[in-house]
């Protein structure tokens, strides 16, 4: 197993310091600093409404985290997560609206999330053979693939799936069959919550536990000793990418079945990108993706809730999630013996 | 006169991670003018000693006084402010760098023009003085290992230390390079600099050095003067045995089992041959060692053989059977194994943990979920069985000394238990003691398995090969039968002769 010692006590110290810089942004913007800070940081556990809502919109952050993960485990980077998403829900909903009246609920909602994580997968797949047949960089292609399309997912959802009575720029809805069950009304959490967590705890068993699953941590530490040891490094990125791409897309797809039951455009904006932040601030373990996930969709609801409580922009979650992908990603700040034990 | 620059008392270390104690109470004295070496086994120490001495580790008690003043160093950077260098085992400079690149990256005032001409000139100034001559403008990449160590040599020198510590620099350089840094040893110390050899290298530190320590189980257990000591007195100290200069002896030979063909293989740029259609054969029962200069196609012959690297043309058979450019994964199953001299970048993964390093094979071989406790015990076995000290077996493997890391990997490979084994210096970074045991777990092995050795230090080439090659330029410059008698300077004599050209 790979020692983590060092992680949690700097992933704890990036945690602090990003609830830090809410605060100080709570208290610069708000006329009423006190009631702000308290709609900030405390009022999503004052009901079950608020805390409902963080529990959903952490859903399909845990499962961009996942994916994001996976990637990185291989050091392989998925970048594409973003478009993932998007295409995931689009093709599962485009799966949904096909199937309707022909399987019943629990079996149609299987078959979306399966054809989502295919086509994501799909997506994510092309990126990794075009790495391990051309030698193109997997950071560059699946990032431009999936800004691609993002664009082709909109025109479908304005053009042939657009649900037009409606007027918005939304596909068709999906059948009252084809939706998770609500867990804590009023709010929005649902059933798939527990998607997300078993997927987080197969992942961790498939990464520590199998045979295949050691062959991708092995070949994400030193890819050569990797080969040299017999393990195909090809295969490995190959998969661990097809993965990631398909958990991405379940995000997507998961998300609309439980929350808005249609793909509206652009509804699944920064799921992806902070996915990476939540894989980085776990250090790829899938176990401790669910409490970065939970704590980013803190951030959130919280500065949702202050907006409305206490007139603060929302755009302070955005700057602390800023704050905390900055710290992450420069983990030269804080000096490595600093936490790991020294060795000889 | 020399005078003490640095009295070290009493310093103990104990990590506690692994709960070893590395330093146990080392008392020793450094003097300027003088080479000193520090000697001693494999996890003796040593590192732990001058990782202390220029702030890396703290210890847990003792106290160094540098020029008579009391020494708390904080970090590398702040030893060498006050005069202490080193010059590490394994070089920190980056390749994407030109030299005169790399040793701005310590210079710490403004980089204005005027600056930096200065600067470059006090480069060459001290380039000069202690004849350390650089390719300034070229890249580190194309860089040998001595090169490299100079660029590092040049770096220390630049601040004016007082003090210099080497950390293992003979180990990947050869023989002529060696004699080089020897006399910028002597040069630096006829400057008045204190030169601090850390060595495993018995015959090494006791023919250059002024003054000699020997250091064991985190104690100084004999401190000399050079001419108070023999080498056999010292290989008594450091290892508690009799030095034996015998051969590994010729036993009677077997079939043939790994045979190569007129094999070119491709070097670290595209198209270039690294190795020029070598052919040779080994059989079970006779050890044959690969020498010659290191970076000389060496390295790439195995790591071609093994499908690390392509194979432009001829082929290698093993056991009869064509496998020419197959992954190592597919030549595992057939029985050939292979240790890489490149050992972090290949040979082991230092991130993972000790026991993810020995288990490899089994894991990838074995069933669909892992059987940890199956391995975890095997991982323990063989670490017992090979006499590798550890901590805990879920440690990383950077927590090993080099010494010990070296006995896990040939543990790892012997246990695969191959037909023909591939070995990329297995001598490297052991001390003396663990050199008779390799030679004679060698000596054992060549009766079930058909071995190559390769290795840059033609003497070790001399003591454990049956058969001697010695590659040149990537082609084979000598082929022959280890006859007694046959000495380094007879075979460079006989490839002078044949090549007529090189030095």
């Amino acid at each position: 197993m790979i020692r983590r010692s060092g992680a949690n006590g700097r992933s704890f110290i990036v945690i602090a310091l990003a609830l830090a810089a809410g605060l100080v942004l709570v208290l610069i913007m708000s006329e009423e600093p006190l009631n702000a800070t308290r709609a900030f940081f405390l009022s999503v556990f004052s009901n079950r409404f608020y805390f409902g809502n963080l529990l959903a919109y952490s859903i399909p952050l845990i499962l961009t985290g996942l994916a994001a993960s996976f990637a990185f485990t291989s050091s392989c980077f998925n970048l594409g997560i973003e478009g993932q998403v998007y295409l995931g829900a689009l093709a599962g909903t485009a799966a949904g609206t096909l199937l309707f009246g022909r399987l019943s609920g629990v079996a149609g909602i299987f078959v979306m999330i399966i054809v989502s994580f295919l086509f994501g997968a799909t997506a994510a797949g092309i990126s990794a053979l075009l790495k391990t047949r051309l030698g193109v960089n997997e950071l560059i292609s699946s990032l431009l693939l999936s800004n691609g399309l993002v664009l082709v997912v909109d025109y479908f959802i304005e053009g042939p799936l657009n649900d037009r009575p409606s007027g918005l720029a939304a596909t068709v809805s999906l059948p009252d069959e084809f939706r998770f069950e609500r867990l804590m009304s009023p709010s929005n959490l649902h059933s798939g919550i527990f998607f997300s967590i078993v997927a987080a705890i197969i992942l961790w068993f498939f990464l520590f536990r199998t045979r295949e699953g050691f062959k991708m941590r092995i070949a994400g530490m030193n890819r050569r000793f990797a080969y040299y040891s017999g393990v195909d490094t090809k295969k490995v990125i190959f998969w661990s990418l097809f993965v990631s791409g398909g958990l991405a897309s379940t995000a997507g797809i998961v998300d609309v079945i439980g929350i808005h039951g249609r793909v509206m455009r652009g509804f699944s904006s920064g799921y992806g990108w902070n996915g990476i932040a939540i894989a980085l601030v776990a250090r790829n373990h899938p176990l401790m993706v669910i409490p970065a996930a939970l704590f980013f969709a803190y951030l959130e609801s919280g500065a949702q809730i202050a907006s409305l409580e206490a007139n603060v922009t929302t755009e302070v979650a955005k700057i602390a999630q800023a704050v905390i992908f900055f710290l992450v990603t420069a983990e030269a700040l804080i000096p490595e013996g600093f936490w790991r034990k020294r060795y000889a | 006169m020399s005078k003490r620059v640095l009295e070290i008392t009493d310093l103990s270390k104990t990590y506690n991670v692994s709960g070893t104690r590395a330093l146990d109470g080392a008392t020793l004295t450094f003097h300027s003018g003088e080479i000193a070496s520090l000697l001693g086994e494999n996890a003796a120490g040593k590192t732990t000693l001058m990782k202390i001495i220029v702030g890396i580790e703290k210890p847990d008690s003792g106290s160094m006084l540098f020029r008579g003043d009391k020494y708390i160093p904080l970090g590398p950077s702040s030893a060498l402010e006050k005069g202490i260098g080193m010059v590490p085992q394994s070089l920190k400079v980056i390749s994407q760098l030109t030299v005169f690149e790399n040793l701005l990256l310590g210079f710490k005032t403004n980089l204005l023009g005027g600056a930096i001409k200065h600067f470059k000139e006090r480069i060459e100034e001290v380039m000069q003085r202690y004849r350390l001559q650089l390719p300034l403008d070229k890249k580190v990449e194309s860089l040998s290992t001595a090169q490299r160590q100079k660029l590092e040599v040049v770096r220390v020198l630049q601040n004016s230390p007082k003090i210099i510590i080497f950390d293992e620099p003979t180990t990947l350089i050869s023989e002529t390079e060696k004699e080089e840094l020897f006399e910028t040893f002597r040069r630096l110390s006829a400057e008045g600099k204190a030169v601090i050899f850390i060595t495993h290298k018995l015959r090494e530190a006791y023919s250059v050095s002024d003054r000699i320590y020997v250091i064991r189980s985190g104690a100084i257990i004999g401190r000399y003067r050079r001419e108070e000591t023999s080498v056999e007195e010292l290989h008594k100290l450091v290892s508690g045995e009799e030095i034996s200069t015998d051969r590994i002896q010729l036993t009677s030979s077997g079939e043939v089992v790994l045979r190569v063909e007129e094999l070119s293989i491709e070097g670290s740029v595209d198209g270039e041959e690294a190795v020029r259609r070598v052919s040779f054969e080994v059989k079970i029962g006779e050890l044959l060692a690969i020498s010659g200069v290191a970076g000389n196609g060496q390295e790439e012959l195995l790591e071609g053989i093994f499908g690390m690297r392509k194979i432009l043309s001829g082929r290698v058979l093993l056991d009869g059977k064509d496998v020419t450019n197959m992954s190592p994964r597919n030549l595992r199953k057939l029985g050939l194994a292979a240790l890489p001299s490149d050992r972090d970048g290949a040979a082991s993964c230092k991130t993972a943990t000790i026991k993810d390093n020995l288990v490899i094979h089994r894991v990838i071989d074995g069933s669909w979920i892992i059987d940890d406790i199956g391995l975890d015990a095997f991982a323990r076995e063989l670490l017992s069985d090979y006499g590798v000290v550890y901590g805990s077996i879920f440690d990383p493997a950077l927590s090993l000394s080099g010494g010990n890391l070296q006995k896990l990997l040939l543990s790892r490979e012997i246990s695969s238990e191959p037909i023909a084994l591939l070995l990329g210096e297995p001598s490297r970074g052991l001390d003396v003691k663990h050199l008779h045991l390799l030679r004679a777990v060698l000596t054992k092995l060549k009766d079930e398995m058909a071995i190559v050795v390769f290795t840059t230090d033609l003497e070790e080439a001399l003591k454990v090969g049956d058969r001697i090659i010695v590659m040149s330029e990537g082609r084979i410059v000598y082929n022959d039968v280890n006859r007694p008698g046959l000495s380094k300077h007879g075979i460079g004599r006989l490839i002078l002769n044949a090549t007529g050209e090189r030095q």
